[in-house]
């Protein structure tokens, strides 16, 4: 260490303070935010990890939240395909004991019972989920059927997506699971409903007896939709269990990228005002009296 | 020797020592001027005014007083303090831009999650209406909030060019007093004035210079200092050329309508604006053409890339009413520059949200495989944009974010660049104060010193003085 000037002492003393102050203030600030990383440019690929993680997520809420409502609407689906089973198979007991029995008094219990059923089975064809007619295909807004059994929906289908870039059919039209169309052996099972019907009111045991083995492939062909709903179920249960491991990883890595540790931080801010104060101690000692004071008193 | 030599020598004792108390008490009350050189009286014997008596005892004299002055080092601070003003100028930029660019990109990148999720939300329900009002909000919302972020960008472009005409005008201002101090110090020098106080002031703006702009200096044969930047004259000897800042038409990296710098030569304009890469001036330039202008472009590609892919899939759907072909976001036109300013809602989306398009077919309720597919772009990797360097296919959230994070690396790398730069330039100037400032105590020793020395030559006079009495009253 060579000459040292008076200006060059005083400035020495006023970076020392200035830098312990930067320290405590940088220190305080991580303190109450605990924040570990706050702008890009402290560490910018750790940065990126972090936003893009962030970005994920909320991508991946949206999209699960979405495919919560579907997994209900694809739920009431099956509930109505279900219900549907079951009246099939309750006009089936029904056309079965009405069956070489067709003039009898049987018939005159089983009519209004079977057109009862019918009636529920056309109902709960048109069961809705908000504004959505569950069984319509993609023409949606109004009945799937109407009372005369005419299909009035479409064979579209309505996907949703369940993961990023990943969709799912969450419908399915009445189209192909009650009039059979575009399946093998599919069967038309309004029509035998119908057939029933009109055999059991014009005492025709043929059309009652034809009836009986729609209805027992009905039950099989009902189960083919709900087996398709219930792989699209699947595939978005998947997803949102999927989405929800994600987000804990994403959380953790945000975290660690992000977060300072409490205990450090408090420990540095405590270290850097332990500093300051020393700075501001030993700089008061060394300005309260110069050499040059001491000389210039002699 | 006479006793009348002895008078004399007291004499001298104590002209010099006063002269150089003088010198002491001049630098003790410069002791806090900035840029203030110490000064020392070179005091030497004086054997020609007493000739016959000098193996007895000579004379003293202050010869001349002069400035403790390192030239080396005041050149080589001169030389890092361009590097210096260049990496500040970069640095402290640098740090608004990435706070403005950070705000408004996650003010963007949460603005593009809402559209693309509503867009998402609306294909869950393509039946319900009101959702469509919802995706025309939150379309009208990105779109604010691109020509916002686009606004911010260009607005710090701006404000970037009236910091630099302001640094402009104080180059001129520091050119031209150094071209009145070159004269100033000449005709001194002829008329052998003390110039002591000129050369600290020129050697000040000559520091204060470099932090401004880069120059190469040069010292004539008559001790005036020239300056060359950018292979044009700044100051010859007492003339110098004012630099102007111009706002001219695209070039290169340079956007347009930005300013370009010129310097009057001869009544004429020569472009110098290549020449100047460092100090405040290259720093702005730097950070306005290589941080600013490609983070507008990265903007704009993704506003292009946004609209263009959206009303693509926007019009093979059919609104409520059955028409297709409707684009959702406004034409953005065959090229992405200024596309984020650009970027707004369609006319037909913004008068009717019925107009948007859900499915292919607007007479079914149910359809939503156009929302389907806009929903989707979120998550193709259709962007080629710049990432930390390299050029990489992006969907919109991670072109985003790459924009930002390289404005991150340039603020991080500038950064550390002036802490280093701080350094060294701290460290010289340390170096210049430990030869050239003023040590207090090393003063106040001289003071006594020289104290001493007057007290003594006037106790030889008085010596003298009673030399002389005695031999006066030897005749009585």
């Amino acid at each position: 260490m060579g000459r040292v000037s008076t200006v060059q002492f005083f400035d020495t003393v006023q970076r020392n303070i200035q830098t312990a102050k930067e320290k405590e203030s940088v220190s305080a600030e991580k303190a109450s935010s605990l924040k570990e990383l706050s702008k890009p440019s402290q560490a910018p690929a750790e940065w990126l990890i972090a936003a893009s993680q962030k970005n994920d997520l909320a991508i991946r809420e949206g999209i699960s939240k979405n495919a919560g409502v579907a997994s209900h609407m694809l739920t009431t689906t099956d509930g109505v395909l279900a219900q549907a089973q079951e009246l099939v198979q309750k006009i089936h007991t029904l056309a079965l004991s009405a069956t070489g029995n067709a003039a009898g008094d049987v018939t005159k219990h089983v009519l209004p019972e079977v057109k009862g059923l019918y009636e529920n089975f056309i109902q709960n064809l048109n069961t809705k989920f908000g504004p959505r007619s569950l069984l319509g295909g993609q023409k949606s807004a109004g009945p799937a059927f109407d009372l005369e059994g005419k299909f009035l929906g479409d064979s579209g289908k309505i996907e949703i997506e369940i993961d990023r870039g990943v969709f799912v059919p969450i419908n399915v039209s009445g189209n192909q699971a009650i009039l059979g169309e575009g399946l093998k052996d599919g069967v038309n099972i309004i029509q035998a409903m119908r057939d029933l019907i009109q055999g059991l009111e014009t005492h025709n045991s043929d059309l009652v007896g034809g009836s009986l083995d729609v209805f027992t492939k009905a039950t099989d062909q009902l189960s083919i939709s709900r087996t398709q709903l219930a792989g699209s179920s699947l595939a978005i249960e998947n997803a949102i269990n999927r989405n929800a491991e994600i987000k804990i990883d994403q959380l953790d890595t945000i975290s660690q990228i992000e977060e300072a540790n409490p205990i450090k931080v408090f420990s540095d801010l405590a270290r850097d005002q332990t500093v300051l104060k020393a700075a501001l101690d030993s700089s008061h000692k060394i300005m309260s009296e110069s050499p040059a004071d001491i000389l210039l008193k002699s | 020797m006479a006793v009348n030599d002895i008078l004399e020598l007291g004499r001298q004792g104590l002209t010099s020592n006063r002269q150089a108390l003088q010198t002491t008490s001049g630098n003790i009350a410069n002791a806090n001027t900035p840029g203030y050189t110490r000064r020392r009286a070179i005091v030497e014997t004086n054997n020609l005014s007493i000739p016959q008596g000098a193996n007895m005892g000579s004379g003293v004299e202050v010869k001349r007083v002069i400035r403790v002055h390192d030239q080396f080092v005041n050149k080589q601070i001169i030389d890092e303090s361009q590097n210096f003003g260049g990496t500040k100028a970069k640095a402290e930029n640098l740090q608004r831009i990435e706070l403005v660019t950070q705000r408004d990109a996650d003010n963007v990148n949460n603005l593009v999650n809402k559209f693309f999720g509503d867009l998402r939300e609306m294909s869950l329900s393509p039946e319900t209406t009101a959702i469509r009002n919802v995706v025309q909000s939150s379309g009208q919302a990105l779109a604010s909030g691109m020509k916002s972020m686009s606004a911010d960008l260009e607005g710090m472009k701006q404000d970037l060019d009236y910091r630099i005409e302001d640094t402009v005008a104080q180059v001129n201002g520091l050119t031209r007093e150094l071209a009145e101090l070159n004269r100033n110090i000449m005709q001194g020098s002829t008329r052998k004035d003390t110039v002591l106080d000129l050369e600290d002031r020129r050697d000040s703006v000559m520091r204060e210079l470099s932090q401004k702009i880069n120059f190469q200096t040069h010292i004539d044969d008559l001790g005036q200092i020239s300056v060359v930047t950018g292979g044009c004259i700044l100051v010859q000897g007492e003339r110098s050329n004012a630099l102007f800042a111009v706002r001219t038409a695209a070039e290169g990296e340079k956007g347009p309508g930005s300013l370009d710098l010129f310097i009057k030569n001869h009544g004429e304009g020569r472009k110098i604006s290549g020449g100047i890469t460092d100090g405040e001036l290259g720093g702005m330039m730097h950070v306005r053409d290589k941080v600013l202008n490609p983070a507008i472009e990265h903007l704009d590609k993704i506003a292009y890339h946004i609209a263009t892919e959206v009303n693509s899939a926007h019009q093979e759907g059919e609104g409520m009413d059955g028409v297709s072909g409707r684009e959702f976001f406004k034409d953005i036109g065959s090229n992405a520059q200024g596309a984020a300013y650009r970027f707004d809602l369609h006319d037909d989306i913004k008068s009717n949200f019925e107009n948007i398009a859900v499915g292919y077919s607007g007479s079914k309720s149910g359809s939503n495989e156009v929302a389907l597919k806009m929903a989707n772009i979120q998550n193709e990797k259709g962007l080629l944009t710049n990432h930390l360097g390299t050029q990489e296919q992006h969907t919109i959230n991670e072109s985003l974010n790459a924009l930002v994070a390289r404005v991150g690396v340039e603020t991080q790398r500038e950064g550390n660049l002036f802490n280093h730069q701080k350094d060294v330039v701290q460290q010289l100037e340390n170096y210049r104060q430990s030869v050239e400032g003023v040590n207090l105590e090393e003063e106040a020793v001289n003071m006594i010193q020289f104290q001493t020395v007057f007290n003594a030559s006037a106790k030889a006079m008085k010596v003298g003085e009673e030399l002389f009495d005695t031999i006066l009253s030897l005749k009585n």
